[in-house]
């Protein structure tokens, strides 16, 4: 027998599970942001160890399209960490009810002319902060970026991120060191079976379907307001949802004894919505705002801010940590 | 390019490798991943500015990681028993007789010379490179593969003539 049969014998055995060819994990992306983030020579740590800050519950509970966003960012030294902030949205006091306010934006969205069929798409505009605990002056600052992630049955597809203008909110700047707005930041391709959705299909257009599968991504047995609000992030970030889906997300928002109206404002792009929080139980120092739109009726974005001053991350109470911003194709397409 | 640049670059070139290099001798997916990692904040922890760590290096490193994962003796059992399971899948009933022998006899190789042989088919190594994982002489490498391929030899010799067909496998043709 030749060692070329050997050779061949043996490479049949190669246990190695992982294709030569994969794409990088998102989470491996991730970590080696924070690794290259922190001091240098002589400062290693137990890698599991360390606590990362950025919207603590939710990037728990984060899906591939957040994760996504980390592929794009550069560790920098931040000048300081809440002059790197946006101003956080104004409120405007109402009156109604939670009931009212979301049976308002149902009776917005059961008029025709909205989006009658779901897809395996979430464009979003983001913005996202993080540091570590051990080292707040070496901030890692997750830029404003467009994330468009389009996916197919299969379980392949795309996710590219791009470097994002500016938007129109009070202190909502591009730090000069940014990257042009527009410069691809990254573009991560998912071959055949190489996606991992978090949901193949979207739950059925009940408050019922829907409360199950927030129970499911979020692990709540009662949902409150918050639990409602990350699950219907984690599927905005896959899924671009029909009106009757909508409107069946916010039935489940509607139900959690915990939800309160902030307010009526307009979010970053200049869009009237209404905002509806909750506090999550697991860290009670932020709170998590669904922005809804008031023309609408359709979930428009979620905005992250800490209740408390942090002085791990040096940010004064009311210092948002993230926000993410659905329906955003036409300003993604120019035509706003 | 910064310092940091210049490590996220090698980082996404080598996390492959480096990744499939611990699968193949640590049976837990989580394990390995989180080894990877691992590696990788060595790397960066010990690196030097302008001297770029290479392949060898970080599979040195990840053999060190996985040793003190072997500390426990259930861990590489485990892997043993991993990788008959992954033999049992994918070989043809002709095969697996051959492929059970093949495993058998690796695992009773003493230690280094069974990575020279998982480095030369596995990882692709030239043997340069394998003396530097190993730290050993170029020598020393060719002398003990080309006496473990001796004793390997006849175990396929004695194989069923059926067995190992290429179409019973989906795994990329030896470079």
């Amino acid at each position: 027998m030749s060692d070329d049969a050997l050779a061949d014998a043996l490479r049949r055995l190669d246990p190695a599970r992982t294709p030569v060819d994969a794409p990088l994990p998102l989470d491996a992306e991730r970590r080696v942001r924070e690794i290259v983030g922190r001091p240098a020579a002589g400062a290693r740590r137990a890698p599991r160890a360390r606590r990362r800050f950025a919207v603590p519950g939710v990037v728990a509970a984060c899906v591939a399209v957040l994760l996504a966003v980390v592929v794009g960012v550069v560790a920098a030294p931040a000048p300081s960490a809440s002059a790197l902030t946006p101003d956080p949205l104004a409120y405007r006091p109402v009156s109604d009810s939670v009931a009212e306010v979301i049976d308002e934006a149902q009776d917005r969205l059961a008029e025709a002319g909205g989006v009658n069929s779901s897809e395996r798409r979430s464009l979003s505009l983001g913005w996202y902060f993080s540091a570590t605990a051990d080292d707040a002056d070496a901030a890692t600052v997750f830029r404003r970026e467009w994330v468009d992630l389009r996916w197919n049955a299969d379980l392949s597809g795309q996710i590219v991120t791009t470097a994002a203008e500016a938007t129109n909110a009070a202190g909502d700047t591009v730090p000069s060191t940014d990257p042009t707005p527009g410069t691809l930041i990254s573009e991560l391709t998912f071959r055949r079976g190489q996606y991992s959705p978090i949901s193949f299909e979207t739950p059925e257009a009940t408050p019922d379907a829907m409360a199950d599968w927030i129970r499911l991504v979020t692990g709540a047995d009662e949902i409150e307001a918050a639990d409602a609000i990350v699950g219907a992030r984690r599927m905005l970030e896959e899924w671009t949802l029909t009106d009757a889906q909508e409107s069946a997300l916010l039935d489940v928002v509607e139900a959690a004894p915990d939800a309160t109206v902030l307010g009526e404002t307009t979010d970053r792009l200049g869009r009237p919505a209404v905002a509806v929080a909750g506090v999550p139980s697991g860290i009670a120092s932020h709170e998590l705002a669904l922005l809804i739109s008031t023309e609408t009726g359709r979930i428009l974005g979620l905005e992250d801010t800490l209740r408390d001053a942090d002085p791990a991350l040096k940010l004064p109470a009311d210092s948002v940590a993230e926000y993410i911003l659905w329906d955003v194709d036409a300003w993604k397409n120019g035509m706003r | 390019m910064t310092d940091e640049t210049d490590f996220v670059a090698l980082f996404r070139e080598h996390y492959t490798p480096v990744r499939r290099f611990i699968e193949r001798r640590v049976s837990h997916a989580e394990a390995a991943a989180d080894l990877t990692m691992d590696c990788f904040e060595i790397a960066w922890a010990k690196r030097v500015p302008g001297e770029p760590f290479g392949l060898p290096w970080l599979y040195r490193t990840a053999r060190n990681l996985i040793a003190n994962e072997y500390r426990r003796r259930d861990r590489e059992e485990a892997l043993w028993s991993h990788l008959h399971d992954e033999a049992r899948t994918r070989s043809t009933d002709g095969s697996a007789v051959m492929t059970a022998r093949l495993l058998d006899a690796m695992k009773a190789l003493p230690e280094r010379d069974r990575e020279i042989l998982w480095l030369t088919y596995w990882e692709d190594l030239s043997a340069a490179d394998i003396a530097v994982v190993l730290e050993m002489s170029d020598g020393a490498v060719w002398t003990r593969l080309n006496r473990v391929r001796a004793k390997l030899r006849p175990l396929l010799s004695e194989a069923p003539a059926a067995e190992g067909t290429e179409a019973s496998y989906e795994r990329r043709r030896p470079r």
